[in-house]
């Protein structure tokens, strides 16, 4: 016994050695790949090249004129104007548009105080329309808002002056128009005038690099019949002529500059073309920054210090935001990062290991080893003979097969007052499965169906060629319902004909098998494969074949033991799970998320229940209750989690963003669940009601770009495929 | 005297008549055997691509590694992810190298396999069901029943590998030859026929495992002890010998069991119930398409009403064969585990929770045709007797042969899919002439083809109809369509859309001369095509069309007859100014290097009184699987360390030939294939040694004859 107790103390510690050995080992090392792939790229980079933004209103045309049925002459005018005042649901242009439109219908009744009055109208809208591009702070986004509004001046000047021939006084109608044009004209920079011209910006630059000195080089593409005296470019920056030198090839105009400074994100850049060939506006040129130096590329490293097994500090140099924020999630699971410095381009991280199975792993690996202890001490004292001899009567097959047999009498006799009943209650559900559920197949109800047969075959004596015989039936209706384009009652028909075989083919092989076991019995055929096949090894089969049988024994003796165990096991395994889904979802935060929206809750019903247990506890024992502890805690754990996540499992739901503001051209990552697996159907991220320019499209994820067009402060939703929309998120939008 | 016994002219006669069936079934395939191929968009074009990869580049399942982000080598495509090492391959290409290697010999083995396989197949369950009934007739008509199956004879069209079932057949004979006779030798010769199996196909094999516990359980010849024993005995040896003769295959699928294929892949897939199917479309009775013959049935998985009927009726003999409930069994599982029975949906789960990857439950309706064949074979012993025995002597012999004769009529014609009677064609011979003139054009090199899609969300492979056109023009196919191309972010939505400004450099940037673009395959084709032709920097080569092929269908194969060329200005003038014809080049004057091209991945360089150390370039993406050997040494490679990247993208070697002789041949080769050389080693020398064995087995028995009285 004193060595007995030796071994299991070195037991004992070698174990939890190992399992310190294990977590210690276990701790992956960093994965730094995409790091060094970035570092990699990042030197092998050519000078930044930069296609610079086009300031471009893209497709836009001028709307046809809304339909007007007042006239300025009439006294209802009044109130049509009033009430546009008031309502002010359109964006002003939209109503400055409409006073032409009142124009072209009614200008032959109009006198000069009709016009008079008409302009001064359509001068407040094109005014308020003015300043509110002049709110804007982005230097390229009132470009192109501007040479929106300079397109619907010019349509309106040419539409006005196409009516004044033929109204009265139309001299003075004509100067009228004119000076009011030409005083809005003159607001705008002489660079939107002219259709010889072409506004670039360096928004790319700011996005993708740091600002510099790049050289501009433009491509022109030409036709071959225009000459080169018929075509000529000229370049400014900032409304400063840059020098520049041209060459031809045979399709392409190409002009380049001396290295310029490009100092800000309103730096504007103007390409002139005058071409008498072909008309500027059809051309399509294309401009590009080249760095003018490799120098003003910084080339990306990093450096990394293990401070211990599961901290690392990571410096990153010269590494861009975006690559910051996508490495952030590449160091491998369980690995995170925290920012402790940030200096310009320079990026001090701390990565640290988390593992979240740390307590389920415990539990796996101490569990079993506590449940071997006891076998093992148990083993070793002198009380293996009588249970082994017990274990062995236990299983012998004829006892088996006579307890078999006995059920079946017995099930019989208790069966037979009710057969006739059960026999009818099966017949009926069968009907109500085959023809009423006949598009549905719900499981548990088949099943019930089928105990009941079983019965209904136990209480009548029923044998396989019964069953055989009413599968056969049932395939022999198939044709019948075939013809009759009853193909949903066919194929339940076929489940049950297959149920039917599957029974008799089952009892025909028991009833062989049943003959086989009388002659040979499988309990005793293993014992025997024991003595044969391990004959070199015999003592240490018999010695482990016991080990195993007295192990049984135990757990069936300490039934609430190992109840208990699998309860933790439960717990275990259902918590790692529950904190890998919210890890899985809450991207950003997992750990707030979980504890917050879960364990909170999870505790709280637990202090509740434990009152609750004390006000009703007597007489019971305390294994008793530490099982009753852990089935509520296995229960609430399952219900609170059910209930926190039945949003997030079901419903499209916004978890977190990385950022909840953004300047433009910035790409915004939402995470989240079930918005589909591609924007389609609708599906769609919206700001205010904007929709939103969308790069990536995921389940759980999607990346949208800030575009200051559309994407305004506001409310943020999406719209996933189902047409569900999520809850409203902040976001604001922040000019450069 | 007689030289066979008289059962094996029987023998003959059956596979002779397996043969004919298979001739006036697939008639419209045998009119065009060489120059037509079926079934137009399955994965069959891919096997035929595989099979001319393979042919030219002369080299045994090669790791096709992708060396640079869009370039591919030699022809696109990575085919070291696809499942696609076949022993019927195998066999299949030694017969097309030996025919030439063009398309016309790659389509005419490929045809001629196909056809083939029916009647072997046939034949194979001919000789198991032989085994186990000793009667010929309806070992003939359980031959038939499995062979002619509506799922098998739809196959025809599908791919080559599924399309060979002779060896299932074969597994089962030799698995129930050892469960009666279990020994050494037939334990050897079972686990060598499944291993042979799961060389032809690890689907088939792997379901073909699945039933055998049954067998281990139910089996009565010997006790129960001694079948656990055997059990104990078989799976470990089987599993030796698959493993040993398939080392590359089983080492080229272990990313299916990675943690992102597992949970990603399959996962995407679908669910238990997606991959189910009904158990009415295993037994719809061919009467609904007598009678509604205008509805499609969807009855892929047919297995034939009146067969269905007669194997059941064995149910019903009092004195059934001894292995009838066995069958039986089998019989139903295969059908359970492939259809929806919904008591047994978690039987379905479990099976799916374990076998994801072998979740293409639905061939189990092979297996269920193989056990309902068998038990027909049961039935029809019994009950033709029964049947015959009370009519008058006299017309007995008559309604015996008529029934004989009626019987497979009925099931052939029975469980025919309409669809092998009008195939859909691919004419190669309209092919060639619709992608000549891209063959003729030496300035094309490179070709991003448009759509630029995946067929397949992750299988990286080519879409069929630019694959086949691939097979003539014979030009690389680039990016976009390589597992991990389409796996890295950006890098596709950079190439795959024509719209994006930045595309055409990128293009430019990886060598890439020539743009397709396929009219009818896409929405935006029109757009970009006027886009391309509106762009200084690309040359607009021309638009090619064809009429379609009379198909019953419209394929993606029809529709891609209409395609428009366009070449990169740049591109093409960087290649004018390189010398695109000689890869590898060196500072050498040209008497003392001679190179010759012996083919995509194999190089031949001869140097002549080479004293002074010297460069060589070649100008393939740069890899380190390019190795150059002596010629008559493969076994070490040279100039490992002196071998760098060339100007960001190529090969360069410097070499110093100072301790070699004046005269030196080398051979530059792309070398992934070390561990398929071992695997051919073991695979070699463990059939080596079960030869070996048999040999020794069988002189010992003759010795041991000789010395008896």
């Amino acid at each position: 016994m004193k060595w007995a107790k030796i071994f299991l103390a070195v037991l004992v510690v070698s174990w939890l050695v190992g399992i310190l050995f294990y977590q210690w080992r276990h701790i992956p090392e960093p994965r730094l790949v995409d790091v060094q792939k970035r570092v990699e790229i990042s030197q092998q980079q050519k000078p930044y090249t930069s296609i610079l933004t086009l300031v471009d209103v893209g497709d836009f045309t001028v709307p046809a004129y809304p339909y007007v049925d007042t006239s300025p002459t009439q006294k209802k005018y009044y109130f049509t104007l009033a009430k546009e005042t008031y309502n002010a649901q359109e964006e002003p242009i939209f109503y400055a548009h409409k006073r032409v439109a009142e124009a072209v219908k009614f200008y032959q009744a109009f006198t000069v105080a009709d016009w008079e009055r008409l302009l001064v109208e359509y001068k407040k809208y094109i005014n308020q329309e003015i300043a509110t591009i002049d709110a804007t702070n982005s230097l390229y986004v009132k470009d192109t808002l501007n040479k929106r509004l300079f397109a619907y001046l010019s349509t309106h000047y040419r539409d006005l002056e196409a009516l004044i021939p033929q109204t009265q006084d139309g001299k003075y109608v004509r100067e009228l128009v004119q000076s009011t044009f030409a005083q809005f004209r003159s607001q705008f920079p002489t660079r939107l005038q002219s259709e010889q011209n072409w506004i670039y910006y360096p928004v790319d630059i700011v996005t993708q690099r740091q600002f510099g000195t790049y050289v501009l080089e433009s491509q022109i593409p030409i036709s071959t019949s225009s000459s080169q005296a018929s075509i000529s470019a000229s370049l400014s920056v900032n409304d400063s002529v840059v020098p520049i030198s041209t060459h031809l090839t045979k399709s392409l105009l190409v002009a380049r500059s001396e290295p310029i400074e490009i100092n800000s994100i309103d730096d504007v850049i103007v390409l002139h073309i005058q071409s008498n060939a072909t008309s500027a506006a059809q051309l399509s040129p294309i401009i590009r920054a080249e760095e003018s130096t490799v120098s003003a590329t910084l080339p990306a490293s990093y450096s990394v210090e293990k401070r211990s097994a599961d901290t690392y500090q990571l410096t990153l140099f010269n590494f861009s935001t975006e690559d910051q924020s996508v490495i952030a999630q590449s160091y491998g699971k369980g690995w995170r990062s925290r920012l402790l410095a940030h200096d310009g381009l320079n990026s001090v991280y701390l990565l640290e290991y988390t593992s979240q199975k740390l307590l389920s792993q415990l539990l796996f690996l101490v569990v079993p080893f506590l449940i071997v202890l006891l076998a093992t001490w148990t083993l070793m004292s002198s009380k293996v003979r009588p249970i082994r001899s017990v274990i062995y009567n236990a299983a012998s097959p004829e006892k088996i097969i006579k307890l078999v047999n006995y059920i079946l009498k017995t099930g019989h006799t208790l069966l037979l007052p009710f057969r006739v009943y059960l026999f009818w209650m099966f017949l009926l559900g069968l009907v109500v499965d085959v023809v009423v559920l006949s598009t549905t197949s719900i499981a548990w109800f088949t099943i019930l169906l089928l105990c009941i047969w079983l019965a209904v075959a136990l209480a009548f004596h029923i044998r396989e060629r019964t069953h055989f015989v009413i599968g056969y039936v049932c395939l022999l209706c198939l044709p019948v319902l075939m013809i009759l384009n009853l193909q949903n009652i066919a194929s339940k028909l076929t489940n049950w004909a297959y149920l039917f075989f599957a029974l008799g083919a089952g009892e025909l092989i028991v009833r062989q098998l049943f003959r086989d076991t009388q002659r040979d019995s499988s309990g005793r055929t293993l014992l025997a494969l024991f003595t044969n096949i391990t004959l070199p090894f015999h003592k240490i089969f018999r010695i482990l074949l016991a080990f195993v049988l007295i192990n049984l024994q135990i757990i069936s003796r300490l039934a609430w033991f190992a109840a208990i165990a699998i309860l933790l096991l439960v717990i275990a395994s259902n918590f790692s799970y529950q904190s890998n889904f919210y890890e899985r979802y809450y991207i950003l935060d997992p750990s707030s998320a979980f504890f917050w929206k879960t364990i909170v809750y999870q505790l709280g019903c637990l202090v509740v229940y434990l009152l609750v247990a004390e006000l009703v506890r007597k007489h019971i024992r305390l294994s008793v209750r530490i099982l009753f502890f852990f089935i509520a805690m296995a229960l609430i754990q399952y219900a609170v989690f059910q209930h926190t996540s039945y949003q997030l499992r079901t419903q499209a739901v916004v978890t977190g963003m990385n950022r909840v503001s953004g300047s433009m051209w910035n790409e915004v990552t939402i995470y989240g669940n079930n918005f589909g697996n591609a924007p389609y159907n609708g599906a769609a991220v919206y700001v205010n009601g904007y929709q939103q320019r969308i790069l990536v499209w995921q389940n759980d994820k999607i990346i949208f770009v800030v575009d200051p067009h559309t994407t305004p402060t506001g409310k943020l939703w999406v719209v996933n495929v189902n047409q569900q929309k999520t809850q409203e998120v902040e976001f604001e939008y922040i000019p450069i | 005297m007689q030289l066979f016994p008289r059962k094996y002219f029987s023998f003959g006669l059956v596979l002779l008549i397996y043969t004919l069936i298979s001739v006036v079934i697939f008639w419209p395939r045998w009119q065009n055997i060489s120059t037509h191929y079926g079934a137009a968009d399955f994965d069959t074009d891919g096997t035929l691509w595989y099979y001319w990869a393979r042919i030219h580049t002369e080299r045994q399942q090669i790791n096709f590694n992708f060396t640079n982000e869009l370039i591919g080598f030699p022809y696109g495509y990575n085919l070291s992810y696809i499942p696609y090492f076949s022993f019927i391959y195998e066999l299949n290409l030694l017969a097309m190298k030996a025919l030439g290697g063009s398309w016309q010999s790659i389509i005419l083995v490929s045809n001629l396999s196909t056809i083939l396989s029916y009647p072997l197949a046939g034949f194979t369950a001919f000789l198991l069901t032989f085994y186990l009934t000793k009667r010929t007739y309806p070992s003939f008509i359980s031959g038939l029943i499995f062979s002619y199956s509506y799922y098998h004879v739809l196959m025809v069209r599908g791919s080559l590998s599924q399309n060979h079932l002779e060896f299932i057949p074969l597994f089962y004979l030799s698995f129930l030859f050892f469960l009666d006779r279990p020994s050494v030798k037939s334990l050897l010769l079972s686990g060598l026929a499944f291993a042979v199996l799961f060389m032809s196909n690890a689907y088939w094999a792997f379901f073909s495992m699945v039933f055998t516990p049954i067998f281990f359980v139910f089996y009565r010849k010997q006790t129960l002890r001694q079948r656990i024993k055997l059990a104990i005995g078989y799976y470990p040896t089987v599993l030796l010998l698959t493993a040993s003769l398939n080392l590359t295959f089983i080492q080229q699928q272990l990313y299916n069991l990675n943690p992102y294929q597992l949970l990603h892949v399959y996962a995407k897939v679908g669910g238990v119930k997606d991959q189910l199917i009904s158990t009415l479309s295993f037994f719809s009775p061919s009467s609904n398409a007598l009678f509604r013959p205008w509805e499609y049935l969807g009855g892929d998985h047919y297995l034939g009403y009146a067969v269905v009927l007669i194997a059941l009726s064995g149910m019903f003999i009092r004195r059934k064969h001894k292995l009838f409930g066995l069958f039986l069994v089998a019989f139903l599982l295969a059908i359970l585990l492939s259809s929806k029975v919904s008591p047994f949906l978690a039987i379905n789960e479990v099976y799916f929770q374990y076998f994801r990857a072998f979740r293409a439950v639905s061939r189990l309706v092979i297996f269920a045709s193989l056990f309902l064949g068998i038990l027909v074979a049961f039935s029809l012993d019994k009950l033709t007797d029964r049947l015959t025995s009370k009519l008058p002597p006299r017309i007995r012999n008559i309604v015996t042969a008529a029934l004989a004769i009626c019987l497979p009529l009925l099931i052939v014609i029975e469980s025919l899919p309409e669809a092998s009677l009008k195939p859909q064609m691919t004419n190669f011979e309209r092919i060639e002439a619709l992608y000549q003139p891209m063959k003729d054009n030496p300035q094309i090199r490179r070709i991003a083809a448009y759509p630029m899609k995946v067929d397949g969300t992750d299988a990286g492979f080519p879409m069929n109809y630019q694959i086949i056109g691939q097979m003539i023009h014979q030009k690389t196919l680039v990016g976009g369509k390589d597992r991990f191309i389409t796996q890295a972010n950006g890098f596709e939505t950079q190439i795959k859309n024509l719209a994006h400004p930045e595309t055409i450099n990128a293009l430019a940037s990886a060598g890439v001369d020539t743009i397709l673009i396929y009219h009818d395959m896409y929405g935006q084709s029109n757009d970009d095509i006027a886009r391309l032709k509106n762009d200084p920097r690309i040359i607009f080569l021309g638009t090619y069309q064809q009429a379609m092929d009379e198909n019953s269908d419209i394929s993606n194969n029809d529709r891609s007859r209409h395609y428009s060329l366009f070449q990169i200005r740049t591109v093409l003038e960087r290649n004018a100014a390189e010398d695109n014809e000689v890869e590898l080049s060196s500072i050498l004057p040209p008497e003392k290097i001679a190179v010759t091209r012996l083919s995509a991945t194999e190089y031949k360089i001869l140097l002549n009184n080479v004293s002074e150390p010297f460069e060589l370039y070649f100008n393939e993406p740069f890899s380190a699987d390019w190795q150059l050997f002596l010629a008559n040494d493969n076994s070490q490679p040279l100039f490992l360390a002196e071998h760098q990247k060339h100007q960001d993208c190529c090969n360069r070697w410097a070499i110093d030939l100072k301790n070699y002789p004046d005269v030196v041949e080398l051979r530059l080769r792309f070398t992934p294939v070390q561990s398929m050389q071992l695997s051919n080693a073991v695979r070699w020398a463990v059939l080596a040694g079960i030869s070996l064995f048999y040999v020794t087995q069988l002189i010992m028995s003759v010795h041991r004859r000789k010395g008896m009285p």
